[in-house]
């Protein structure tokens, strides 16, 4: 059964603050005017209306790497997004280079799925839209890049289950994103890094905040 | 259930929108070939358009034979030899291929004088050579191709992943 090999990077449990979360995360990694995430209540949730994008400041990681996240509690309305990304490269920047693992809810049907790389800002759907499975509070989404496959799973009642699978083999390391539209979802427990990994905040902030495996 | 393969665009979802999201518009009949159990992949080329293999039941593949910016190759397996194409045929294919962006030059390198003496993998290993990154462009709302160079996907990964 699949399962993210990489530790916790962040519960979110302290004192409300930000945007960005803590020192560890970044606001705007496309620099198109995005606001950041932000502590409330020992959960992340997106600072503004529409667009909130960050990244894990505190790793670059190499290219076979992942990302996963906790929706803890769901947005509300019909193509609300929660996006996890890996490889991102030209952080901060128009430039952003990235590959990206998209939730889209679908109040009146099955939600969407996607899998993008994002070349210079702009998103580049690869393959087909694939419809389904639903996302229910607690679940997880966690992307895993390896060599030049990307996969996309959904945690649901504690299982990691294939979403969908896609190949490309442009980018190689780089930093962890995390997306969400506006407001309403509420986000926990971050993890990710160089997969079979067992290196830590601690790890990374020991290295100035930078690490590479 | 048959297969074809399809030269098509690219399209913008959600214009007006941040972040810009393009989509190889095989996307458009995802639902009809997933209904018929089957399924595409894609290799991006040249000109803003992809190599697309698809398994549809053929009335979905007819379907898909009709909208406007797609071209199928006029023959299906990769290895079918492309000799027995008409001459006109051959100089669509041909006007097909510049149009994406090669050059007559680099065309006539690989294929010579005559694109019928080759195969259907030999002419869209030959589209899936490169392609160019994109830039998001806040000014005009549009993604432009007119980047660096990239190497696509491989034309036997698309192959693998359709079967």
């Amino acid at each position: 059964m699949p399962s993210p090999s990489t530790p916790l990077l962040d519960d979110f449990n302290r004192a409300d603050t930000g945007p960005p979360a803590s020192s560890n995360w970044s606001n705007d990694p496309g620099s198109y005017g995005a606001s950041g995430h932000k502590i409330v209540s020992n959960e992340c949730r997106g600072n503004a209306n529409p667009w909130n994008h960050s990244w894990w400041n505190a790793g670059v990681y190499a290219p076979d790497s992942e990302v996963w996240i906790t929706v803890a509690t769901l947005p509300f309305s019909n193509d609300e997004r929660v996006e996890v990304g890996v490889r991102a490269q030209d952080v901060g920047t128009p430039f952003l280079d990235a590959y990206e693992f998209q939730w889209k809810q679908k109040t009146a049907g099955t939600d969407e799925w996607y899998l993008f790389r994002k070349d210079n800002g702009g998103q580049t759907q690869l393959g087909a839209t694939i419809t389904g499975p639903d996302l229910a509070a607690g679940d997880g989404i966690w992307l895993e890049a390896i060599g030049d496959t990307l996969n996309g799973y959904r945690r649901n009642a504690g299982t990691w289950t294939l979403v969908g699978t896609r190949t490309d083999s442009t980018f190689g390391s780089g930093y962890l994103l995390l997306y969400n539209d506006d407001t309403f979802a509420h986000l926990d427990d971050f993890g990710g890094g160089p997969i079979g990994s067992n290196i830590s905040t601690t790890y990374a902030e020991d290295f100035g905040g930078a690490t590479y495996e | 259930m048959p297969i074809a393969w399809y030269i098509c665009p690219y399209k913008r979802r959600n214009p007006g929108q941040t972040p810009p999201v393009r989509y190889c518009a095989m996307d458009d009949f995802t639902t009809l070939i997933e209904t018929d159990g089957g399924r595409w992949a894609e290799s991006e080329c040249l000109g803003n358009h992809a190599v697309v293999k698809v398994r549809a039941a053929a009335a979905t593949l007819a379907t898909i034979n009709a909208e406007p910016g797609f071209t199928r190759l006029p023959k299906d397996a990769l290895d079918d030899p492309l000799s027995s194409l008409t001459n006109a045929q051959k100089t669509a294919l041909r006007n097909l291929i510049t149009g994406l962006g090669y050059s007559l030059a680099e065309l006539q390198d690989v294929f010579g004088s005559d694109i019928g003496q080759h195969t259907v993998r030999g002419v869209l290993a030959f589209i899936c050579q490169r392609r160019l990154k994109p830039r998001y462009d806040v000014a005009t709302d549009s993604i432009i191709l007119d980047g660096p160079v990239q190497l696509p996907r491989s034309l036997e990964s698309i192959e693998a992943d359709v079967g």
